[in-house]
């Protein structure tokens, strides 16, 4: 009760996200904490900050690059599975996800069942992505390869590429086909975990058996993009530097076929994003290892944060 | 012409899958500036969010034919917009670690420099636009399309949980944390003469 409450508790409460207890320390709390007043109050206001934010008008270039476009594909259709994933439809992977609880979280750990419920929902929107396949970038390039050549000029100088559509092509067919290694890239997910140290072994064997069955197999060689789990988000976005992190922290007989981009929180400390790498040895025995990006400036040991066995899956 | 402006979404879709020319074009009219409110706003940059709104045009206008009618026209053209959003951020997070040293990137990248660095106002409300969407740029992805829907565009919770396909209650938490992140960034715009410090009481979440 005399500890403050954190922003994010506060907002969770504006939302009627907390349990009935919760939600009454929080109040109880506030209700002698101008402090924890104040903020409470700014983040009321956020709402009304954003949705006075004016709209950005469409500019009447890109209007025109729409008609243009469209009008190309209506004259030279792109082979079908083009583009794929933004068009995955409508009504496709809800099953499952309608009998989904929409309530807050539970009790006392709002926190913890919310991220389970936030990784749950998460898992159940990837289901859409297993139809792609693994080999989803292969239509996509040449989508994307076919749009640029329809639309060749106008789309190159909007971009900026003046020079000519065949450099631009070039360039951004490459761009989509970055990891051709020899060595199978790890495969990125963003489980949703807030991994904890006490928890660190739980919580890397429950994301590792959901993982384990789509991971590539050890001594398995691929020049293709790493493949995605079904039951784990990717990443929204890929963090830079996770290859360097991972070569350097891989030893000789083993290899790190999954990196989870998730947030830590030691004890005492805030949350902060990490990766975690998984590390299969020879015999099959799984380590995980809990890494500050900071492992990209040069001394990934140093980078290490936490460290725990994980039951093999 | 009139006809097909009064038809209802669905009608020109279904018109549009049985090869009616028309009829998508009266689609992209009716939608394209919501569209792209919501393209600019999760990508933050235009040449970027006028490449997802064609992506995302070109998707509906292909899978039209699988569009079963069980959503609005307009949340599906949504959640195939937030697709080509998540599609473009993935790539934008990919193509800096390929090693193209050619111009092109360079002449992408003053490009961008100077899109953000030449709209000062001085009325200051671009100081204010912009300080939103840097903010905005912070917070995690998921948590910025929920705020952006929900928020910036005003659309019911419900609305946001059918476009993002997650439980209404996700989309609440998701806005509830994005919120409290967003808190720090701010806090100045708010009220410009108070200190910062009410922020953040002991350090928790706000991030530097």
């Amino acid at each position: 009760m005399t500890s403050h409450v954190d922003a994010e508790t506060l907002a969770l409460s504006l939302e009627g996200l907390l349990d009935d207890e919760e939600e009454h320390s929080v109040r109880t709390h506030v209700a002698g904490c101008s402090q924890c007043a104040d903020i409470r109050e700014a983040l009321g206001e956020v709402s009304g900050l954003l949705a006075d934010e004016p709209v950005p008008p469409l500019p009447d270039s890109v209007s025109t690059r729409l008609d243009e476009a469209i009008r190309a594909e209506r004259a030279n259709p792109a082979s079908d599975g083009g583009t794929p994933s933004a068009a995955e439809g409508d009504g496709d992977g809800r099953d499952g996800r309608q009998d989904r609880e929409d309530g807050p979280g539970g009790p006392g750990g709002a926190v913890d069942d919310d991220t389970a419920e936030e990784l749950r929902s998460r898992a159940a929107e990837v289901v859409p992505m297993r139809r792609r396949g693994v080999a989803r970038w292969m239509p996509y390039i040449a989508a994307a390869a076919a749009a640029v050549f329809v639309i060749g000029g106008g789309a190159a100088l909007l971009r900026g590429m003046g020079d000519g559509p065949g450099a631009g092509d070039t360039a951004q067919t490459q761009d989509q086909a970055p990891h051709a290694l020899k060595e199978p890239a790890p495969v990125l997910v963003e489980s949703g975990t807030a991994y904890t140290p006490e928890g660190l072994e739980a919580q890397a064997g429950g994301v590792l058996s959901l993982a384990a069955p789509e991971l590539p197999p050890q001594g398995a060689e691929s020049d293709e993009e790493a493949p995605e789990i079904s039951a784990l988000p990717s990443p929204s976005e890929n963090p830079s530097g996770v290859s360097t992190c991972v070569e350097g922290l891989t030893g000789e007989d083993e290899r790190t076929p999954l990196v989870d981009v998730a947030t830590y929180t030691a004890d005492g400390g805030a949350a902060e994003p990490v990766w975690v790498l998984y590390t299969e040895d020879a015999s099959g025995a799984y380590t995980v290892s809990v890494v500050s990006p900071e492992c990209t400036g040069g001394a990934p040991a140093d980078a290490v944060l936490d460290t725990a066995a994980v039951p093999a899956p | 012409m009139d006809a097909v402006q009064e038809l209802p979404d669905k009608e020109l879709l279904s018109r549009h899958a049985r090869g009616d020319d028309k009829a998508f074009d009266e689609l992209v009219r009716r939608h394209r500036e919501r569209m792209w409110a919501v393209a600019i706003r999760v990508l933050g940059d235009p040449e970027e969010a006028a490449d997802a709104l064609q992506d995302a045009f070109l998707s509906a206008f292909r899978a039209a034919g699988r569009f079963r009618g069980e959503a609005q026209v307009s949340t599906w053209l949504h959640r195939i917009v937030v697709n080509a959003c998540h599609d473009r951020m993935r790539r934008r997070m990919v193509r800096p670690a390929v090693p193209t040293d050619d111009a092109t990137l360079d002449v992408l990248s003053n490009e961008r420099a100077k899109a953000t660095a030449s709209v000062p106002d001085p009325a200051g409300r671009s100081d204010s636009r912009m300080d939103v969407q840097a903010a905005l740029e912070q917070i995690p992805p998921e948590q910025r399309l929920a705020l952006v829907l929900v928020d910036m565009m005003g659309y019911r919770v419900d609305e946001a949980a059918g476009i993002l396909e997650v439980a209404p209650g996700t989309v609440k938490s998701r806005c509830a944390r994005g919120r409290a992140r967003l808190l720090p960034y701010l806090a100045h715009l708010r009220n410009p003469e108070r200190p910062r410090d009410v922020t953040s009481p002991r350090g928790g979440d706000g991030r530097p």
